[in-house]
C-alpha cells in the first residue's frame, strides 16, 4: 500500500513524514524544503506501508516541476494523507477539494492545530468532517499530538471522486465550507508578533539581519573554537596521543607501515596535522579540526531555518540579489553553502529560472566556501592573526559581488520576481533543531570521515611515488610565477578535489608565509568544487553549463590569486 | 487607473483594499489565488522594503511577499489606512 502526503507549501508536510515513519528528513521553517521527494514506511494495522512526501503544491493545476510531480505521484498511491495547515484553512482546502475529485481515498490532517487556537481561529471538527466527507484528525507535527489518532484513521480513508468542477465553483463551495465550520474571534496584536514585524520592516529589519549574521558569526567562530580547546584537542592530546606514539614506537619510527599509519615525524614527534598518516591527520582533521564547527555551524543554521527567520533574510536581501540576476529566496542556498556545498547546490532548486539557478550554484562553487575548509582556514591561517583570515573573506565577498554582477549581465535568460509566504515564527524549536543537528553531524562523520581515510594514506603513497614533485614541476611557472606559491602547494590543489579540508592539511607543513597561506586557501575555495559538489553540479545544471561554470572558477581563482600574490600582504 | 483602481504597488504601507483583479498572465493569477490573494479578499499591504524592494503583505492569516513587478499587476479597490501596528516603521 502507497500512502501519499499531499498539502500547500509549509502544511508540516515533510514533520509528518517523520512522525509517521520515523525516518528523519532535514525539514525547516520556510517553503520548499522537501524538493523531490523522499519515501519511508509505517505500520497500519497488521500491514507495512510506504508513505510518500510529495513536494509542497497551492493546486494540481499548478505549473512548474512540483505540481507536475504532485500529478505524477498522485496517480501512483493508494491512499492520500491531505495536511492542511489549520491556521490557513480557507487556503488550504483549495488543494483538499481538488483531490476529492479524484478516485482515491482520502483523510485529512488538519495541522498546527495547536496555533490555529492560540491566535483564536475555532474550527468546528464536526462540521468540517460533515461537508468534506471524509476523516478530519487535528494534529500537531512538530509535538506529535494526534499522530496516533491519524494512523488509526487511515483505515475509514473515503473516496469521494467528487465531479470535476471549475475553479470558480470550487471557491465557492470553500466560501460555504468557512462559514459553517470557522469562526474567527478577534484579538489584540501580541507583544511576539509586533516583535515579528520588525523583521520585515526596512529599518529595523535590515539591523535585524546585520545582527543576526554577526551573532551566528561569532557563535560559530568563538563557539567551534571553544569546542577544539576545551574538548576535541584535548582528547586527542592526552588519550589518544599516547596510543599512536606506542604504535609509533612498535613499528620502529619510519618505513612504509609507520608512514601509512602515523606518518612523517616532526622533530622527532607525532604532529597531528603534518605527519599526515591514517591514524594521525586522517581522524585529528576531521574530528579535532572541523567537527567543533560543524556542529556549531549547524546548530545555528538549523535554528535559523526552524524558527523561521530565512525567508525574512530573503525580502530584506531581494534588491541585492537582483543585482546579481538572483532574488532573494538565493540567499537561503546560499547560507546553507557555508555548511556543505553540496545540499546548497540541491537547494538552488527553489529557484525558478535556469539563469538564476547557474549563477548561484556558480558564485556558490566559487566563493561560499564550506565547513570544512573553513575550520582549516581558521586553524591554520589563523595562527598568523585574524586579519589574514579576514583578506580571505574579503576577497571572497568581493569576487562574491564582482561575478554576480558579470553573469547578471552576462548570462542569458530572466530573473523572476520574488513571491513567497512568510511563515510565522515558531520559537524554541529545540527538539526538532537538535535532532536535524545530529542528521547533518551524523552525515558529516559517515560520508566525510572515510573519504579522509581513503584519501590520505593515497596521497601518502602518491607523495612518495614522486607524482606529485612531477606534477609540481610542471605547474611551476604559473604556481611560483603567478601566483607566488612554492611548487609543492600544487598537491594540495590536487587533493582539494576530494576533501577542501585535506588540502589545507597539506599546506600546513610547507612553511608558508602568511602571505602564502592567503593566496592558497583563497585559491583552494575559488578555484575548483570537491568532486561531490562537482557530480551534483554535473547532474543539476548539465555537460556544458558545468563546463562554463569550471571555466569561470579557474579564471576567478587564477585572478583573484594573481591580484593577491601583487598586493603588499 | 479606470474606475477607482489602483495597483498595489501604488498602496500605502499600512492600507488595506479589496482585490479587484491580476492583471497579465494566467499563470501568475493563478499562483496569486493559490497563495490567497484572489478577487475580493481584503489585502493589507504591510510594508515595504527600500530601493522598490519586495512588498509584503497581508491575506488573512498568510503573509507574502512579493516583488514590485508583481504588485504593479495586482489591481485593487483601495480603502483605509488601519491602525499602526500593520504601519511600516
Amino acid at each position: 500500500m502507497q500512502i501519499l502526503l499531499a498539502g500547500n507549501p509549509g502544511a508540516g508536510k515533510s514533520v509528518l513524514f517523520a512522525r509517521l515513519t520515523g525516518s528523519h528528513v532535514i525539514s525547516g521553517n520556510y517553503p520548499g524544503t522537501a524538493i523531490g521527494f523522499s519515501s519511508g514506511n509505517m505500520q497500519v494495522g497488521r500491514h507495512k506501508a510506504d508513505v510518500i512526501d510529495t513536494p509542497g503544491v497551492y493546486s494540481l493545476e499548478s505549473s512548474g516541476k512540483a505540481g507536475e510531480v504532485a500529478r505524477q505521484m498522485l496517480r501512483a498511491g493508494d491512499i492520500i494523507i491531505n495536511v492542511v495547515n489549520a491556521t490557513n484553512l480557507e487556503r488550504d482546502l483549495y488543494l483538499t477539494l481538488e483531490l476529492l475529485e479524484e478516485r482515491i481515498p482520502i483523510v485529512v490532517a488538519l495541522n498546527v492545530w495547536d496555533d490555529a487556537r492560540h491566535i483564536g481561529i475555532n474550527i468546528d471538527l464536526n462540521a468540517l468532517e460533515r461537508m468534506l466527507s471524509v476523516p478530519v484528525i487535528p494534529t500537531v507535527a512538530t509535538t506529535g499530538e494526534g499522530i496516533k489518532d491519524l494512523v488509526e484513521s487511515i483505515p475509514r480513508a473515503l473516496m469521494r471522486d467528487n465531479p470535476a468542477s471549475s475553479r470558480e465553483e470550487r471557491w465557492a463551495r470553500i466560501g460555504d465550507i468557512i462559514a459553517q465550520s470557522q469562526q474567527v474571534t478577534h484579538r489584540h496584536h501580541t507583544l511576539g508578533e509586533t516583535l515579528a514585524d520588525a523583521t520585515v520592516k526596512p529599518l529595523s529589519g535590515t539591523l535585524i539581519a546585520l545582527l543576526v549574521a554577526m551573532t551566528v558569526f561569532l557563535f560559530v567562530r568563538y563557539g567551534g573554537e571553544a569546542l577544539f580547546r576545551f574538548v576535541a584537542n584535548p582528547i586527542f592530546k592526552t588519550l589518544w596521543l599516547p596510543v599512536v606514539s606506542w604504535v609509533s614506537t612498535l613499528t620502529g619510527s619510519s618505513g612504509f607501515w609507520h608512514d601509512i599509519l602515523i606518518g612523517r615525524l616532526v622533530n622527532g614527534q607525532v604532529d597531528f596535522v603534518e605527519s599526515w598518516g591514517l591514524l594521525t591527520t586522517a581522524l585529528y582533521v576531521p574530528f579535532a579540526l572541523v567537527l567543533p564547527y560543524i556542529i556549531t555551524f549547524y546548530f545555528a543554521l538549523g535554528l535559523l531555518e526552524d524558527t523561521g527567520y530565512l525567508p525574512r533574510l530573503a525580502v530584506m536581501i531581494d534588491t541585492i540579489m537582483h543585482r546579481f540576476g538572483m532574488h532573494g529566496y538565493a540567499i537561503i542556498p546560499t547560507i546553507l553553502g557555508f555548511g556543505c556545498n553540496v545540499p546548497a547546490m540541491l537547494a538552488t532548486r527553489v529557484l525558478e529560472s535556469r539563469k538564476e539557478r547557474f549563477i548561484a550554484m556558480t558564485l556558490i562553487a566559487i566563493a561560499v566556501p564550506c565547513a570544512s575548509l573553513q575550520a582549516l582556514i581558521l586553524g591554520i591561517v589563523g595562527q598568523h592573526g585574524i586579519q589574514y583570515v579576514a583578506i580571505i573573506y574579503a576577497t571572497l565577498l568581493l569576487a562574491w559581488v564582482i561575478i554576480g554582477i558579470l553573469l547578471n549581465l552576462l548570462v542569458k535568460g530572466f530573473t523572476p520576481e520574488l513571491l513567497i509566504e512568510i511563515p510565522p515564527y515558531r520559537l524554541f524549536p529545540w527538539k526538532l533543531t537538535l535532532e536535524k543537528l545530529w542528521l547533518r553531524v551524523r552525515g558529516f562523520i559517515i560520508e566525510a570521515v572515510p573519504i579522509m581515510i581513503i584519501a590520505i594514506p593515497v596521497i601518502n603513497i602518491l607523495n612518495m611515488a614522486g607524482v606529485f614533485q612531477a606534477v609540481a614541476n610542471f605547474t611551476a611557472p604559473v604556481v611560483s610565477g603567478l601566483l607566488g606559491l612554492p611548487k609543492d602547494a600544487v598537491a594540495a590543489i590536487f587533493v582539494a578535489f576530494f576533501r577542501m579540508d585535506a588540502a589545507m592539511a597539506l599546506l600546513a607543513p610547507l612553511g608558508l608565509s602568511a602571505k602564502q597561506l592567503v593566496v592558497s586557501s583563497t585559491m583552494l575555495v575559488m578555484f575548483f568544487p570537491c568532486i561531490a559538489t562537482l557530480a551534483i553540479m554535473l547532474r543539476e545544471m548539465g555537460f556544458w553549463n558545468l563546463l562554463k561554470s569550471l571555466g569561470i572558477m579557474i579564471l576567478a581563482g587564477l585572478t583573484a590569486g594573481a591580484l593577491l600574490n601583487l598586493l603588499p600582504i | 487607473m479606470k474606475n477607482g483602481l489602483i495597483t498595489l504597488s501604488q498602496m500605502q504601507d499600512g492600507q488595506q483594499a479589496v482585490v479587484s483583479s491580476v492583471e497579465g498572465g494566467r499563470n501568475l493569477a493563478e499562483k496569486l489565488t493559490a497563495m490567497g490573494i484572489r478577487p475580493g479578499k481584503l489585502i493589507t499591504r504591510f510594508c515595504s522594503m527600500y530601493m522598490r524592494g519586495p512588498i509584503t503583505v497581508r491575506i488573512d492569516n498568510v503573509q507574502v511577499s512579493l516583488g514590485r513587478g508583481i504588485a504593479d499587476k495586482i489591481l485593487v479597490v483601495p480603502g483605509g489606512v488601519t491602525d499602526a501596528n500593520t504601519a511600516c516603521r
